[in-house]
């Protein structure tokens, strides 16, 4: 296969399946990685050259596998977005240790599994990019994010290192920090009573990431917000 | 802008907006009021409908004068990619506005 190769984890029905369809779009073979196959069975089908992974983030033997068999089919991977992400919403006192665990591994964990697994291959081609799908809690710890917000501040710092790290050979590292409430069936249940404008919109945050994947070197960016207009902050 | 709720304002920053460096002092202050001016505007404009962004241009930009040295290639700027940039965020939908972002060689130190 010609078309080069992009790795979307984390697939559900918001941030991944947008994300999937634009960089099929673009012309990329993609590969859907999620812990279960229903949803990016249905949406690979839709797509040109896109192909379902088993994969659980937190699992390091499951994303050696993964990546194993994506590389088989597809080809070394040009460009992985990480959306992979839970939430566990508690304050200090709430939070249980596993929960804050749990949302460490598939936050922070998770992004260093998935990286190493791709670094190799993009270091021997001297190009690649590598977008982390990040959040607000990265750089503000909320009274109910005492398991979300250091969780996602370390995928963040993390980012930052590996940026400094790899681009100078060629590897572009960014993350994409969003700052508001994702528009979802899930989201819209929640909040019945907010306009269509409040809510981020996943095409748009797709869009984004796949101008970031296509920087030239000589001005790449690192950090950016994806913000609804009307959002505090 | 404001009565048709619609508009864009980029702000061109630098490195000195968001770092004092030895000897820069006149130019950083400059640089930082610059990035509180557009930060301030950002927050009042864009729930009017007005896309406020300070580009903070991180490197020194290639131009026929400066071409990039020997054997370091992208090292400098390209102002037509910068360019590509702030296009790109002119076409940003306003469910997901950036309000700053920067722009740096990829062997930049940083």
């Amino acid at each position: 296969m010609t078309k080069p190769v992009c790795a979307v984890v984390g697939v559900g029905p918001g941030n991944g399946a947008a994300l999937a369809r634009r960089f099929a779009a673009g012309g990329y073979a993609v590969a859907l990685m999620a812990r279960g196959t229903t949803l990016s069975g249905a949406l690979a089908s839709e797509l040109d050259d896109a192909r379902p992974y088993e994969c659980d983030v937190a699992d390091a033997a499951s994303v050696k596998d993964a990546f194993g068999r994506v590389s088989a089919d597809l080809g070394e991977v040009d460009v992985l977005v990480y959306n992979a992400g839970s939430g566990s919403w508690g304050s200090i006192e709430e939070i249980t240790p596993e929960a804050f665990e749990a949302a460490w591994r598939v936050n922070a964990l998770g992004s260093l599994l998935v990286a190493q697994q791709v670094i190799p291959a993009m270091k021997r081609a001297g190009a690649g990019s590598i977008i982390f799908i990040g959040a607000t809690a990265s750089l503000r710890g909320m009274p109910r994010t005492a398991a979300f917000a250091p969780a996602k501040a370390s995928q963040r710092v993390l980012a930052e290192s590996m940026a400094r790290s790899l681009w100078p050979a060629g590897i572009h590292v960014a993350i994409m920090v969003l700052d508001g409430v994702v528009d979802l069936p899930r989201t819209r249940e929640m909040m019945p009573d907010k306009s269509d404008d409040f809510f981020i919109k996943p095409q748009d945050v797709a869009e984004s990431a796949f101008w970031l994947s296509r920087q030239p070197r000589s001005a790449w960016s690192f950090a950016i917000e994806a913000r609804p207009f009307g959002e505090k902050w | 802008m404001l009565p048709r709720a619609h508009g864009a304002i980029l702000f061109t920053g630098a490195s000195a907006s968001v770092k004092g460096y030895a000897q820069s002092a006149p130019f950083a202050m400059g640089k930082f009021a610059l990035r509180g001016l557009a930060q301030s505007l950002a927050r009042e404009l864009a729930p009017q409908g007005i896309h406020v962004d300070h580009v903070v241009v991180d490197g020194g930009i290639r131009g026929r004068e400066r071409p990039d040295p020997p054997g370091k290639p992208d090292s400098l700027l390209d102002p037509d990619a910068i360019a590509q940039s702030f296009l790109h965020f002119l076409q940003q939908q306003r469910s997901a506005w950036a309000w700053e972002i920067e722009l740096r060689p990829w062997v930049e130190r940083f």
